[in-house]
């Protein structure tokens, strides 16, 4: 029998966050605004002694990491995260935003210490394109490792059990995620063409640029359904996704580019719908609510207006955000507190409000720093 | 000559790069910064003059559209494109001393970050407010900035850094760079950086934007390479 990975919540108090999370997504009042700082491996996997070297290069250590890594995080964050498995939480493939590009021919650099990085772009033309088009997204690169992976993950599940205080026993490696999705279209096309060449594209290559556009949008969706049928996902089909590089385009360039393209995307799901960006997005709101017509916004940036966002989204978009990372990073805890108290105050009323980083935690950011936004919700984001 | 300086000026707002290029559509089978540059040369307008009136003024008006949010990234690739353009027409007067910079800025995204496009925004921004520029690219290590400060003694350093966690590494480097010489200026940005925080490591300025950094280099004493 291998030793049990306790870990020291009452499972009691992991379903009343889910239940207070729950009430927010629906727009219902909990007993007060919940709180998920965006904590992501960068961060976790140091905190458990082992190296990105071993992380990476062995799926068992990668699958023990991310259970201590999430035992570490439950227990030392105050937050309202109710779950430990689960893409971009825990026990998943984790090759983050390397795994698009990196199955489909860009090379992906891994270093001992440090997350790994995509390589150079190599689309350049229209032969390129046809190229791209016959490659194996699902089977080739990153993806065929995806694969093996989330096997071997599989094989030892059994010697990870893990449980909170009081309840049941479970082994979050019986079904790994694989990763989803990460960079975003046009994301991708930026990994693929060189991000400034595909900025420059949106311009004098249009048209090029779409097709390359539609192309990763085919991949993406065939390799998703893959996804769904191999992990046996729920249908209705809930799904998050990001596009960070888009933030730089302008509503027009967005639209004009980038929009019928990720509407495919988009209306390929029937479920509940999360899309994160950062940075100033406030030209795109409208578009991300009426157009996309998103369930959920997702750790947007800091530099959001929050009455453009309340106008726009409130009531209507459950919005998960936005205190600034770099003073969670350097601020003092009441400094957080403030902030944090700013954006309960401006969209806490419309309901449908988690608060969250606007976006991702950075490594050395004080603990004291992050659990200030559990404390400002408790003293100012409580609806009774 | 008026006339030819606001069309070069129009071109390089509007990101008309020359010709043949597509874009704007309005301005298609127009010609573009490129030959726009080259005519006011043969025409005899001095060199001095079509940088300052032609394509810094320009890029200027850019500078301050992409400041407001008027325009976004890849207009303001375009633009710098049509600069560049220009510029290449002006290089010899360059050699000949018949157009002088401003001065050097060297620039680089610090060691360990790979984020090169703000970066290379303020690059182009600080070439088109007449600046000779030496871009180190990304992942650049203190050792590389000491060097390129050797060749370009005189040059101002911008350092750029857009993870919280190389943020970090700007501190060494500005550190490294005021040991060797103490006089040398550096200005630095790139999304989590601060004005305090350039206070904080000694740098002398910080610019949320390209714009703030040619507004902070123009009002440095003027200076040689
Ligand atoms: C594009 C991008 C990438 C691309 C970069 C490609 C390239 N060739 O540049 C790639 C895919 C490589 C990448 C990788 C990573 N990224 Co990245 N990336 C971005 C993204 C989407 C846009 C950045 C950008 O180009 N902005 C547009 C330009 C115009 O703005 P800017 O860079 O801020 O520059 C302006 C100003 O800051 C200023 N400025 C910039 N430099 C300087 C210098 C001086 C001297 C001055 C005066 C001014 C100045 O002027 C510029 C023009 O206005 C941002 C998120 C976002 N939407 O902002 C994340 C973001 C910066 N990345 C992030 C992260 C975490 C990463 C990764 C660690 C992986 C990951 N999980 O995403 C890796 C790190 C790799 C590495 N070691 O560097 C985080 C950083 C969080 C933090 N604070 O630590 C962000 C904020 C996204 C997020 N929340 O997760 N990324």
């Amino acid at each position: 029998m291998n030793p049990v990975i306790e870990i020291g919540i009452t499972a009691e108090e992991i379903e009343k966050r889910r239940l207070r999370v729950q009430k927010a997504k629906r727009f219902e009042t909990p007993d007060r605004i919940p709180v998920i700082p965006a904590i992501a491996h960068r961060f976790l996997v140091p905190k458990t002694g082992i190296r990105f070297k071993d992380y990476y290069s062995d799926p068992e250590t990668m699958l023990r990491a991310q259970l201590l890594s999430q035992k570490w995080l439950m227990e030392n964050i105050r937050t309202d995260a109710h779950s430990i498995t689960g893409a971009w939480v825990g026990a998943w493939t984790d090759f983050q935003n390397t795994f698009e590009a990196g199955s489909l021919g860009c090379e992906i650099h891994f270093f001992d210490d440090d997350i790994p990085w995509v390589g150079e772009g190599w689309i350049k033309t229209d032969s390129d394109l046809r190229k791209l088009e016959k490659m194996d997204f699902i089977h080739s690169g990153i993806n065929a490792k995806q694969l093996l992976y989330r096997e071997a993950m599989i094989a030892v599940a059994e010697k990870y059990p893990v449980r909170f205080l009081g309840g049941e026993i479970f082994y979050p490696g019986m079904n790994p995620n694989l990763t989803h999705t990460s960079d975003g279209p046009f994301g991708i096309a930026g990994d693929l063409m060189g991000q400034v060449e595909a900025f420059e594209a949106v311009i004098e290559r249009p048209d090029f640029l779409r097709e390359l556009l539609h192309i990763i949008i085919d991949k993406m969706i065939e390799y998703l359904d893959h996804c769904w049928k191999v992990e046996k996902l729920p249908v209705p089909k809930d799904f998050a996704w990001t596009d960070d590089l888009a933030m730089s385009l302008s509503a027009e360039q967005y639209r004009d580019v980038v929009l019928t393209e990720e509407l495919r995307l988009r209306n390929h799901f029937d479920g509940y719908l999360s899309m994160h960006m950062c940075g100033k997005t406030d030209h795109l709101l409208k578009i991300f609510a009426d157009e996309l017509r998103i369930n959920e916004y997702q750790g947007f940036g800091y530099q959001v207006d929050l009455d453009l966002v309340s106008e726009v989204m409130g009531g209507r978009v459950v919005l998960v955000g936005n205190v600034d990372p770099m003073l969670i990073y350097s601020g003092t805890p009441e400094e957080i507190r403030q902030a944090t108290r700013t954006v309960i105050e401006k969209l806490g009323p419309k309901r449908g409000l988690i608060i969250q980083d606007g976006s991702n935690i950075s490594p050395g950011t004080p603990l004291e720093n992050i659990n200030a936004m559990m404390e400002a919700a408790e003293l100012y984001g409580r609806y009774e | 000559m008026d006339d030819i300086l606001s069309l070069l000026c129009t071109c390089v707002e509007r990101g008309k790069v020359n010709r043949k290029s597509p874009h704007p559509a309005d301005l298609r089978d127009h010609d573009g910064a490129d030959e726009l540059t080259k005519k006011a040369v043969e025409m005899g307008i001095a060199p001095q003059t079509i940088l300052q009136d032609g394509l810094i003024r320009g890029m200027h008006t850019v500078g301050e559209r992409f400041r407001n949010k008027q325009i976004f990234v890849p207009d303001m690739l375009m633009s710098a494109r049509a600069m560049v353009s220009g510029m290449e027409h002006l290089k010899p007067f360059y050699i000949s001393n018949a157009i002088q910079t401003k001065g050097t800025m060297i620039i680089g995204t610090v060691k360990g970050d790979l984020h090169d496009i703000g970066k290379k925004i303020v690059a182009m921004m600080i070439t088109g407010a007449g600046w000779n520029v030496v871009d180190l690219g990304t992942d650049v290590p203190t050792d590389k900035f000491i060097q390129a400060l050797k060749e370009h003694p005189n040059a101002v350093v911008g350092l750029s850094a857009l993870l919280t966690t190389t943020m970090l590494n700007m501190e060494q480097t500005v550190a490294e760079i005021k040991k060797m010489s103490s006089t040398t200026k550096v200005i630095i940005g790139g999304a989590p950086v601060t004005k305090e925080f350039a206070l904080k490591i000694g740098a002398d300025a910080y610019s949320p934007d390209p714009q703030g950094a040619v507004e902070f280099l123009n009002a440095l004493p003027a200076r040689t390479n």
